[in-house]
C-alpha cells in the first residue's frame, strides 16, 4: 500500500538514509532532533565543506556550514542565508520540501548546490545560482 | 568538443578559453575577405602571365591557436611566388606584392565591399579590417626547383639576407605533436557537421595541445600587458615551447601540468644566451638551425623579463594543480582573464541549472559533488530570497 504523501519520515528513517549515503558522516539523533556533520566537496574544484544539518519533525530543516567559515566580502550580506548563518535552501510554502521527503535527497543536495553558488559568488560577485534574490546581494566582481 | 566533468577545472579552462575564440560572424567575414583576397591574387597573378602563386596561412590562424587579443584577429598568410632566388630581390619581391595588394582594394571598393587600409610592415603587407587584420608575407622557395621541399625565403626590412622559413613544415611538426587527440576532435567535428575529415580544417579543432597553447599565450598577453617596449616572446616561441612538453594528455589541466613539469627541459642555453631550435630545422646540423629565441640574444632585459614570466607561469600552473575554490578561480582569472573565468562559471552555473531543472543532475555518494553520476538526482528547487524569516 502506497504511503500517503503527507505522512512524515520519522528521524530514524531520515538517519538511516542519511547514513547509507555519507558512511563517514556523523549522525545522531538527540531529544527529538537529528544532528548530521558531513564533509561536502560541492564540485571537483571546490574546497570541502564541513556542513551540519538539523532537525526536528515539523520544523524546517536548518543547514549551516561550520568550515570554512562564510564569511561576507567587502560590506555584501552572504546571499541566501537566513539571519542566523543558515541556508535558504528553498521557498517555504512552494512545495520544494515536506516532510515526506528524505533529506538525503533534497537538503543535502541543495546545500552542495549552495555551495557551488557561493564559490562563484565569492570570486565574480554574481550569485548564479538562481532563485528569489534581491538585488543588493550582487556586488561588484573582485 | 572535449569532454570535461560538470565543473571540472578543464570545463572552466574550455569555457574560459572558448570565450577568446573567434566569434562567428567574424569569422564568417574574415574568411569571406580571405577567400576573396586568395582568389584575387591568383587571378591578377595570371592576369599578366605570372606563374600560378600559392596563397595560404600560416601561424596560429592555421595551426587553431588563435585568441582575440584587445578585440583584434591576426590572420597571417603566406603569398608564395614560384620565383628563382637569383630572379627577383627582397624589395622587388615586396613591393610587387603590395601592387597586388592595392589592386585588390580598389576591386573590393568597386564592387563595394569592405576596403582595407595597407600598412607596410617589416616583413609583410597588412591589410586592416575592423576586427581583423590579415598579414600578407611575399615569400619564394628556397629552392624553385626542389618540389619536396616547402622551405621559403621571405624578405626582412632590418636584413640583407633572405630569411628561410617552413610554415608548412612548422604545421605538419605540430599536428603530429597534437596526436591521437587530434585526430579524434577532428574526427568528431566532421561527423557532427557531417563533412568528411579532410573537409576539416585544422584551424577549425580544438584539441588539448591547441587549447593549452591559446592558454599559455594568453596568460603571456596579460602577463606582458602593453608592454610599450613589447618585449613579449614571438608566438611561434611559445607554441614550440608547449608543443614539445606536450605528451598526448588527454585534459588541458594535465597538459598544463606537463608544461610546468618539463618547460625548463627545452629551454637551452648555448654561449650563455638562451637557445630553442626551431622544430622544422631538426634534421639540419645544429649551427644551421634558426633559434626561435633569437630576440632575446644581446638583449638582457628581454631575456630577464622573460625568465620572469616563465617563471611566474611554472607557479601559476603548479597552483592550478593544488589550488582549491577561490584560490584556482584567481589563479584561471589571472591567466585568462577575470571575463573569461566569469564567463565560465556562467556557463557552468547555467548547464548546472539545465541539468537539475532537467532530471540529469546527481549528487556522489561520500562527497556530495554534484555531476552527472551519482547517488541521487537532485530535484528542483528555489533558493529562498527572504533573510527576514
Amino acid at each position: 500500500m502506497a504511503i500517503p504523501r503527507s505522512r512524515p519520515k520519522n528521524l530514524a528513517i531520515q538517519q538511516r538514509h542519511l547514513r547509507s549515503l555519507f558512511p563517514d558522516a556523523q549522525c545522531w539523533i538527540r531529544r527529538s532532533e537529528l544532528t548530521f556533520i558531513v564533509d561536502l566537496t560541492p564540485t571537483p574544484i571546490s574546497e570541502t565543506y564541513k556542513i551540519q544539518l538539523k532537525y526536528k519533525l515539523g520544523k524546517p530543516p536548518k543547514v549551516t556550514v561550520l568550515e570554512p567559515k562564510l564569511e561576507p566580502i567587502d560590506g555584501y550580506q552572504l546571499p541566501h542565508t537566513y539571519k542566523d548563518g543558515s541556508l535558504c535552501l528553498y521557498l517555504p510554502r512552494a512545495g520544494d520540501w515536506s516532510w515526506d521527503m528524505l533529506l538525503v535527497e533534497t537538503i543535502v543536495p541543495w546545500a552542495s548546490e549552495w555551495l557551488t553558488n557561493y564559490e562563484t559568488w565569492v570570486t565574480t560577485g554574481l550569485w548564479l545560482g538562481g532563485g528569489t534574490h534581491p538585488e543588493e546581494w550582487d556586488r561588484p566582481s573582485s | 568538443m572535449l569532454k570535461s566533468e560538470l565543473g571540472s577545472l578543464d570545463q572552466h579552462l574550455v569555457f574560459g578559453l572558448e570565450s577568446l575564440d573567434v566569434p562567428p560572424k567574424l569569422l564568417a567575414r574574415a574568411m569571406a575577405v580571405y577567400d576573396d583576397l586568395g582568389a584575387w591574387v591568383l587571378k591578377h597573378d595570371a592576369s599578366v602571365g605570372r606563374k600560378e602563386p600559392s596563397f595560404f596561412p600560416q601561424g596560429s590562424a592555421a595551426l587553431g591557436t588563435t585568441t582575440i587579443t584587445n578585440g583584434d584577429w591576426d590572420i597571417d598568410a603566406v603569398y608564395e611566388r614560384p620565383l628563382a632566388r637569383i630572379s627577383t630581390t627582397q624589395d622587388q619581391l615586396k613591393d610587387e606584392a603590395g601592387k597586388v595588394l592595392e589592386s585588390f582594394r580598389d576591386d573590393q571598393r568597386r564592387q563595394d565591399k569592405p576596403v582595407p587600409r595597407i600598412e607596410k610592415r617589416d616583413r609583410c603587407w597588412r591589410l586592416v579590417y575592423r576586427g581583423f587584420h590579415i598579414d600578407a608575407l611575399p615569400a619564394i622557395p628556397e629552392d624553385v626547383n626542389d618540389e619536396v621541399s616547402n622551405r621559403l625565403l621571405i624578405s626582412d626590412k632590418e636584413l640583407r639576407e633572405w630569411i628561410v622559413t617552413d610554415p608548412k613544415g612548422y604545421k605538419a611538426w605540430f599536428i603530429e605533436r597534437m596526436g591521437q587527440v587530434f585526430e579524434e576532435e577532428r574526427q568528431a567535428l566532421a561527423k557532427s557537421s557531417q563533412r568528411t575529415v579532410e573537409e576539416v580544417p585544422v584551424w577549425e579543432v580544438k584539441s588539448v595541445l591547441q587549447r593549452t597553447v591559446q592558454y599559455v599565450r594568453r596568460d603571456r598577453d596579460l602577463s606582458y600587458g602593453d608592454d610599450p617596449e613589447d618585449l613579449s616572446p614571438a608566438s611561434i616561441l611559445v607554441t614550440t615551447l608547449v608543443a614539445r612538453c606536450y605528451q598526448g594528455e588527454q585534459s588541458i589541466a594535465e597538459a598544463l601540468r606537463g608544461v610546468a613539469d618539463r618547460i625548463r627541459d627545452h629551454l637551452h642555453m648555448k654561449d650563455g644566451e638562451l637557445w630553442v631550435s626551431n622544430p622544422t630545422d631538426d634534421h639540419l646540423p645544429e649551427d644551421e638551425r634558426e633559434n626561435l629565441a633569437r630576440a632575446m640574444v644581446g638583449d638582457s632585459r628581454r631575456a630577464a623579463r622573460f625568465e620572469l614570466w616563465i617563471r611566474s607561469l611554472c607557479d601559476d600552473l603548479l597552483g592550478l594543480r593544488d589550488a582549491k575554490g577561490q584560490g584556482l578561480r584567481k589563479l584561471i582569472a589571472k591567466s585568462i582573464g577575470e571575463g573569461q573565468m566569469v564567463s565560465a562559471e556562467e556557463r557552468i552555473a547555467t548547464l548546472r541549472t539545465e541539468q537539475r531543472d532537467t532530471g540529469s543532475l546527481r549528487m556522489a555518494a561520500g562527497t556530495g559533488t554534484l555531476g552527472a553520476i551519482g547517488a541521487k538526482a537532485v530535484p528542483r528547487h528555489t533558493n529562498d530570497g527572504d533573510p527576514q524569516e
